[in-house]
């Protein structure tokens, strides 16, 4: 094998090493433990370092069942404090039969994607871990 | 933040007085794209919507990541390359009807309304003036609302290589179901 050769492969090894590790260090993975109560004090506390926090990440999240909604998108609310919630809509064709399995005052934990602070928390493609 | 504040505020005071503010936290808003190559639709069924039958005041609020897409690639596109969902997380509507609706809450009917004010989507805001159809039954307040967006009006920028995918102006339409203050 040449130099040249050689020289170019060293270069195109060193250049997918680097997109790689910049892919993977870009691609958050880790699951973010919190209760109910935390996230909606967080987000209310300061929004935007809530954002950083939370938003887009797949959180594992712990809470008091209130309110379970069939339409127009399956939903469990989970108490956060008076007047602010967590609404976990529940994954697409996974959880159809879930509002039945759970109950009001029952304690759940969910695995979902963090969308952000409107009225309520809202978390999407939630499953349920354990009730 | 302070888009809550204000609907919390909204809230809060007209729970102190005989007319409470009406609030739906499970509104839908849909749109729909109408290009040459492909149709899109995409729909959140978790906008916040907030009337003050008094004021004609009306707030609404939805996160750009609570649309859903047929296929998870546009949702991926939609938010990362278009909307840009992490700096700019959310659309609003701050607006008035053209008059209160606080006489027509006891009346039954459908009723429309004109109703103007401002659209903030990526973090540019524009007048939207259009017209809002408001069923009013014994327990429940319908509203329904159809307008078009420019999404060059709101410095979205669509890639010359899918140009043909999206449109220029993309319809929606948004969907509340208020319920009625217990008297």
């Amino acid at each position: 094998m040449s130099s040249k050769v050689k020289w170019v492969v060293i270069v195109a090894i060193v250049l997918l090493v680097g997109v790689t590790v910049a892919e993977l260090s870009s691609f958050r993975t880790d699951t973010v433990k919190v209760s109910a109560q935390e996230l909606v004090e967080a987000y209310l506390a300061d929004e935007a370092t809530a954002d950083v926090q939370y938003a887009g990440v797949m959180i594992q999240l712990t809470g008091v069942v209130t309110e379970i909604q069939e339409s127009p998108t399956p939903t469990v609310i989970l108490y956060g404090n008076g007047m602010n919630q967590i609404q976990c809509v529940l994954k697409t064709g996974v959880n159809q039969s879930l509002p039945q399995r759970v109950g009001v005052g029952d304690t759940v934990t969910f695995t979902g994607v963090c969308n952000g602070l409107l009225m309520d928390v809202i978390i999407r493609d939630c499953s349920l871990l354990t009730n | 933040m302070r888009f809550l504040t204000f609907i919390l505020c909204l809230v809060c005071f007209f729970q102190n007085g005989q007319t409470q503010a009406l609030v739906d936290r499970n509104g839908t808003s849909v749109f729909f794209s109408d290009a040459i190559v492909e149709d899109i639709t995409a729909t959140n069924n978790q906008v916040l919507a907030a009337l003050d039958p008094v004021k004609g005041t009306v707030a609404v609020s939805m996160l750009m990541r609570g649309f859903k897409f047929e296929k998870s690639l546009m949702e991926e596109h939609f938010n990362e390359n278009y909307v840009e969902s992490e700096k700019f997380p959310k659309a609003t509507f701050k607006g008035t009807l053209e008059k209160p609706i606080q006489d027509i809450m006891t009346k039954p009917g459908t009723y429309l309304f004109k109703v103007s004010g401002d659209l903030t989507i990526h973090g540019i805001t524009r007048p939207l003036a259009t017209q809002v159809t408001l069923v009013v039954t014994a327990g429940t307040i319908a509203a329904t609302t159809k307008f078009t967006v420019r999404v060059e009006d709101h410095g979205i920028k669509v890639p010359s290589i899918v140009i043909e995918n999206i449109a220029e102006e993309v319809e929606v339409t948004s969907n509340f179901n208020f319920q009625k203050p217990t008297q």
